[in-house]
């Protein structure tokens, strides 16, 4: 074969598999296979919110204990997919005190009673399902992925553990799952929602602390609850723009 | 790994309870940047010309690639499914920094291989033609790849692409690096990551441990295996060059801690208490201290107090000194991997991490990791002779 012959081969085989990959190669998830995954449930339809009313939080761990059992999160001390911090302002000292002994799986011991607490707080968290999420961003093999609807998933089937997407969370609302070897999160009970049931956490919680629905229904409870509070995100200044929204807490609540 | 909670200070997210990345996480970046070093090594004669690193710039070829075929290792032992390791080859996501390995290494990779494969090239055919059959001769007649064209024309071809490469190679080499001081500086999560400077001090203290390492090797080559006088004009080189290096790794090393404090930022008092509470003895005594200041006098002295001592000496004391820089460079990956982990990202708290020895990310594997490098390194010298002919006037 003359160099310009091979030259020519070369060149038109790479050319031909450039264009299948790019261009032929069906997409991973096709309409059809999303559906059945779906079981009907149109993700177009829907942009999940959820909200949270810290003023209501008694610390009682319910949420934690159901999310728990439903999504079958170890029950170490290490792994949570939504857990409560306690917030506390003592007299005589300057900086709040904070913690959340087993995520509050357990209640809050009353550690305090000794101390003239002048205020205290709970604040339950979750995955923000950021509008920008940096797992997504980082997840080096794309198997961290956003849903149309507005929540972050991951795919275990591509999951390859490297835990990049831990280290970038700002919010610590990842762990190892090492059952299945892969990274895990709160998916707002992904499997629930799209059911149309409340993720186990809200309807786990006995003073409806926890507000869920959908944003694109004008009359749901999360829109009221955004419309008539005043609400913050937590770390706004990352750009990350978490989409829980709370009232009730001190700037202090990271 | 979990950590003891124990000892933890303050308040830390509960899942920060488990520090995911541990020792291969440490010494990815450290096996890295010595790739990177070592090929800026070789660059210092194959492309600016200094003579004085002739003698090791084939030898710092080989170990770039001993070490480049190495640093994948780490990452697949940390993987929880290591067979899946190839989709960030296959199906990287483009928007992640670490996705970006794939191809920032696989271009090295070749570009390194081939600047071997040229740089060599004489060697090859020479050891080809041997009349002695062996492992070696059937080895490098098929690197001759069915070319043994050594004619003057033909080797004049060669030196001009052996050094078109060597030119390219050292934006690659940096590039690699400093990549991977991106992949860490990008976190924004992590306030003792998230900056700016961070692929720039991968970078530079990468050329640091290379320079340090391939003196530490050009040593042992001289003294246990060609059992020769090392070259005076080489021991200088390599004192200015780390020292060179050295000046400025240090400067930007302490302007990225400046910046955090005198920024005071919202995790200014955070890192303040990271550093008081945990890094203490690895940062401030270790790596700042003990591994850059002791290195830092040394080098002071070689240059400006005793520039007319005696080689034997002079080569004695910049053995020390890159002792130190390795063992500082080390820490330095330790502080930035481990340290960053132990602060939490609620900023109001820290944690200590105890590293094991035993699991398959723990220490035990990192040293097996780290003396791998070198053994390739001898098997390919085996097949790649990296040392010049004798001469007289050159030792002199």
């Amino acid at each position: 074969m003359k160099r310009r012959d091979f030259i020519k081969a070369t060149g038109t085989v790479t050319l031909a598999a450039g264009v299948y990959l790019t261009i032929l190669k069906p997409s991973p998830v096709n309409a059809k296979e999303e559906k059945d995954w779906l079981n009907g449930y149109d993700w177009n339809k829907h942009h999940w919110g959820f909200g949270i009313d810290s003023t209501k939080c008694i610390g009682c761990g319910s949420c934690v204990r159901a999310c728990k059992e439903e999504n079958d999160v170890p029950k170490d001390p290490y792994h949570f997919r939504c857990w409560v911090e306690r917030y506390a302002h003592l007299k005589g000292e300057e900086k709040l005190k904070v913690d959340s002994p087993n995520g509050g799986y357990d209640s809050f011991p009353d550690k305090y009673k000794k101390e003239e607490v002048l205020k205290s707080f709970f604040v339950p968290k979750l995955c923000n399902q950021c509008a920008v999420p940096p797992c997504v961003q980082v997840c080096p093999v794309g198997a961290t992925y956003q849903t149309k609807d507005g929540v972050v998933l991951v795919d275990n089937d591509y999951c390859i553990g490297c835990r990049y997407c831990i280290s970038a969370c700002p919010f610590g609302a990842r762990y190892m799952n090492d059952e299945v070897g892969c990274a895990d999160k709160c998916t707002w009970c992904y499997h629930r929602i799209t059911k149309g049931l409340e993720p186990v956490c809200v309807l786990a919680c006995p003073v409806e602390a926890r507000i869920f629905g959908d944003l694109k229904d004008k009359n749901s409870e999360i829109n009221k609850f955004i419309e008539e509070h005043k609400i913050i995100a937590l770390k706004p200044d990352l750009g990350c723009e978490a989409k829980v929204a709370y009232i009730g807490i001190d700037s202090e609540v990271r | 790994m979990p950590v003891d909670l124990s000892l933890v200070q303050g308040f830390i997210y509960p899942n920060e309870g488990w520090l995911q990345w541990s020792f291969m996480l440490v010494i990815y970046p450290y096996i890295t940047g010595l790739v990177a070093g070592a090929f800026v090594v070789s660059a210092f004669y194959e492309v600016f010309g200094n003579e004085h690193f002739k003698p090791v710039s084939r030898l710092s070829l080989l170990c770039s690639l001993g070490f480049l075929i190495v640093c994948v290792l780490p990452l697949q032992f940390h993987l929880t499914h290591h067979l899946r390791g190839l989709e960030i080859f296959g199906t990287p996501n483009p928007s992640s920094a670490m996705a970006g390995f794939g191809g920032v290494y696989l271009w090295y990779l070749f570009i390194l291989v081939l600047e071997i494969w040229f740089n060599f090239r004489e060697k090859i055919v020479e050891g080809a033609e041997s009349k002695k059959p062996s492992l070696r001769r059937f080895v490098l007649r098929i690197l001759t790849l069915g070319s043994h064209d050594v004619s003057e024309k033909a080797m004049k071809t060669v030196h001009k692409v052996a050094h078109t490469l060597a030119i390219i190679g050292i934006p690659s080499a940096c590039f690699l690096h400093g990549y991977v001081g991106f992949i860490f500086g990008s976190i924004k999560a992590n306030h003792w990551w998230a900056s700016a400077l961070m692929p720039f001090i991968f970078l530079l203290s990468a050329v640091v441990s290379g320079v340090a390492m391939m003196f530490i090797l050009y040593w042992f080559c001289c003294v246990f295996i060609k059992k020769e006088p090392m070259r005076l004009g080489t021991v200088n080189a390599f004192i200015s060059l780390l020292f060179g290096f050295l000046i400025v790794d240090l400067v930007f090393e302490g302007l990225e801690v400046l910046q955090i404090f005198y920024a005071h930022i919202e995790a200014t008092p955070a890192v303040a208490a990271l550093i008081r509470n945990e890094l203490m003895g690895s940062y401030v005594w270790g790596q700042a201290i003990i591994g850059s200041g002791v290195p830092f006098i040394i080098l002071l002295l070689l240059v400006w107090v005793l520039p007319w001592s005696k080689r034997h000496l002079r080569q004695g004391l910049m053995l020390v000194a890159s002792l130190f820089v390795l063992g500082s460079v080390l820490l330095m990956r330790w502080n930035v991997v481990i340290g960053g982990q132990e602060l939490s990202r609620s900023l109001l708290g820290t944690f200590h991490f105890s590293e094991v020895f035993g699991t398959h990310e723990g220490v035990g594997v990192g040293i097996c990791l780290l003396i791998l490098p070198f053994i390739l390194m001898i098997i390919f010298s085996l097949f790649l002779d990296p040392w010049e002919k004798k001469s007289i006037k050159e030792v002199k």
